[in-house]
């Protein structure tokens, strides 16, 4: 129904176009500033503001089509060549305008979602890292002990410093490294990670024990030697039970 | 006679602006049906990075390379070009840390320039393809990934192309110019040919090539100023494809003044007008495919500026009343009619990156008075350039500087 009436619309502008360039140019007024608005009115109420966009580029190409056309078969007419222009740019900017006022609220509305959901990210996670924000952690922290309390589990913190400093070129990148590693390595929603520093991690492994620590840790540099030159050479581990 | 060639020509001038909008349309629902290729063995991949005195950009480049995200195995090759600033010591931080990363010194040699280097980085790595960023790019971490999924996804490709997104673009009027001018090459020239004719070029950076197919079509050329456009015909010449993939996106930065811009896009002219004269004495490039790049490249470097030109001097000529034509012709209407294609082309450009905005709007309407007028200049420049370069049978490769962007 609605493309049904978008598309009797269209029809009825291209109509009164070819009617407005078989009438004396003056007393053709009326009709084209109908044209303007129809087109304007469709541009309006196509819900999709590339197939809007796409719709008025058409609609400027084809009356600018028209005009030349009829203006190369009627030259006697080129004295209103002027007042053509002005019609013509007085149509482009009207309907372009309509679509930007629709494109600008689309986008609007396409950057609140976006934006929002990005918030809810940053309220748990730094950036887009996958480590915790200290009160995320802090949060999580004692969910984790309260729970190890009960079941009679031990837990365990674990430091990770890493012997580089932020002035050095590559830190940055090196960090970014890790932190992907970090998210890789430890157990995904069992175990938890903070930056504690800018050069150093805190992890809170629960359920394990002082064996399973040295695993992870190996299973850490392991990881790391993937894409880093000696690992083990820069990064220093120290651990410390939880006393529940 | 002379009605009927001003006739004539006004028929060819809209036709090509008709067909420069079918591109764009084209270009665009070719972008925004695109999706994912499927999952694949990922082939090992090196990554050549030509570097001459780059140590402003270095590092931040590094650190894009090393967020890549790829699922086979990645080497990075900065290929340091005899570096007298501290391009090398960046390179070696990252080395030092990283095991893929690698600092290769490139012995001196002539001729000098990219081609060089770059067939250099080609003999000291062995992967099966090979990537080209410079060495200002800042790659999006899946960049790498998409490229060898476009390549892989198309059979008689060499290889694949991505986009190439302005990182300055906010810096100034000029730097908003090319960033717009780039989007709209992006959407006509590249997906708009690939989507209607499956013809892609090479744009020098953000491009992933199949090693063993460049040696068959003979590696870089080392006297090819524009060596990414020299490559692309005799790609094509070989009847290989050029796959576009416009998520593979990378970010470098733009010339931000006038006299480096002009340096850079005469070495691009250069380049060009190199390879239409080499176009007429290589038979094996007389293909239509091959005759599809060479049209292009006259009509905007050549065509286009000739035009704009004339159209300037016969409106100002026109104006102070050294000219008459006792013809009747809406050349007015027409020459508005030619300036709004061209500027909702910019428009449609910038709709999809999602760049549009009532500054630029307003840029994109200014930018055929001012930035497309810089094109005659270049024409000249271009031609001076190329001639010089001949008689003194010497390339001179003008590099661009660049600044520090955070």
């Amino acid at each position: 129904m609605y493309r049904k009436s978008l598309s009797f619309i269209y029809v009825i502008t291209l109509f009164l176009f070819v009617v407005l360039l078989n009438t004396p140019y003056h007393a053709g007024d009326g009709l084209f500033f109908s044209v303007i608005c129809l087109t304007a009115l469709e541009s309006f109420l196509i819900k999709n503001s590339y197939r809007s966009l796409l719709f008025i580029t058409i609609n400027i190409i084809l009356i600018g089509l028209m005009f030349i056309v009829y203006l190369f078969f009627n030259p006697y007419l080129l004295h209103l060549q002027a007042q053509i222009i002005f019609d013509y740019i007085l149509f482009c900017i009207i309907c372009f305008s309509f679509w930007f006022i629709m494109y600008a609220e689309f986008s609007m509305k396409e950057d609140l979602v976006a934006l929002s959901q990005q918030l809810e990210t940053l309220k748990k996670l730094q950036k887009n890292t996958g480590i915790l924000s200290d009160i995320a952690f802090h949060e999580q922290e004692q969910y984790i002990l309260n729970g190890a309390r009960r079941r009679n589990e031990s837990c365990y913190y674990l430091h990770i410093h890493v012997n580089t400093t932020p002035d050095d070129v590559g830190f940055s990148a090196l960090m970014a490294t890790l932190d992907d590693y970090m998210i890789r390595t430890f157990r995904q929603h069992y175990d938890i990670i903070k930056k504690q520093t800018p050069t150093s991690y805190l992890c809170l492994l629960q359920n394990v024990d002082s064996g399973t620590i040295e695993i992870v840790k190996l299973r850490l540099l392991n990881n790391l030697n993937e894409v880093l030159v000696a690992p083990e050479t820069f990064i220093v581990f120290e651990e410390e039970e939880v006393v529940l | 006679m002379i009605h009927l060639l001003f006739s004539l020509g006004q028929i060819i001038f809209i036709s090509i602006a008709l067909y420069y909008s079918f591109l764009t349309m084209r270009g665009l629902s070719f972008k925004l049906s695109h999706t994912d290729a499927p999952d694949l063995d990922y082939p090992d991949v090196d990554i050549l990075i030509p570097a001459h005195n780059e140590g402003v950009v270095m590092a931040e480049t590094l650190r894009a390379m090393t967020q890549l995200k790829y699922k086979g195995r990645l080497f990075v090759y900065v290929l340091n070009d005899n570096s007298t600033d501290n391009t090398r010591d960046i390179i070696l931080s990252y080395a030092k840390y990283y095991n893929y990363i690698f600092c290769i010194d490139v012995p001196k040699g002539e001729p000098v320039g990219k081609s060089r280097v770059l067939n250099y980085g080609l003999s000291i790595s062995k992967s099966p393809y090979f990537v080209v960023y410079d060495a200002d790019n800042r790659p999006d971490p899946l960049a790498v990934h998409r490229l060898v999924q476009a390549t892989l996804h198309h059979k008689n490709a060499i290889g694949a192309v991505g986009t190439v997104r302005t990182l300055n673009a906010d810096h100034n009027l000029l730097t908003r110019m090319i960033a717009i001018e780039f989007q709209v090459f992006q959407l006509i020239l590249q997906a708009g040919r690939w989507a209607t004719s499956q013809v892609g070029s090479l744009p020098g950076t953000n491009m992933l090539l199949n090693r063993q197919k460049l040696e068959e079509v003979g590696g870089y050329d080392e006297y090819a100023l524009a060596e990414d456009a020299e490559l692309t015909i005799r790609i094509t010449a070989h009847r290989y494809c050029i796959a576009i993939e416009p998520r593979a996106i990378t970010w470098e930065q733009e010339p931000e003044t006038l006299k480096v811009l002009i340096g850079q896009r005469t070495r691009w002219l250069q380049g060009n007008l190199y390879i239409m004269f080499k176009f007429f004495k290589t038979p094996s490039w007389w293909t239509p495919q091959c005759i599809h790049h060479l049209l292009h490249y006259l009509i905007v470097y050549v065509l286009f500026p000739v035009i704009l030109l004339v159209s300037n001097v016969l409106f100002i000529a026109g104006l102070l009343g050294l000219v008459t034509i006792d013809f009747e012709m809406p050349f007015l209407f027409i020459w508005l009619f030619s300036y709004l294609i061209y500027t909702l082309q910019l428009l449609f450009a910038q709709w999809y990156d999602h760049t549009l905005s009532l500054k630029n709007i307003g840029v994109s309407m200014i930018m055929y008075f001012t930035y497309a007028q810089l094109f005659i200049l270049l024409l000249f420049k271009g031609i001076l350039g190329y001639v010089r370069m001949r008689k003194n049978k010497r390339i001179h490769w003008e590099k661009t500087s660049r600044v520090k962007i955070d």
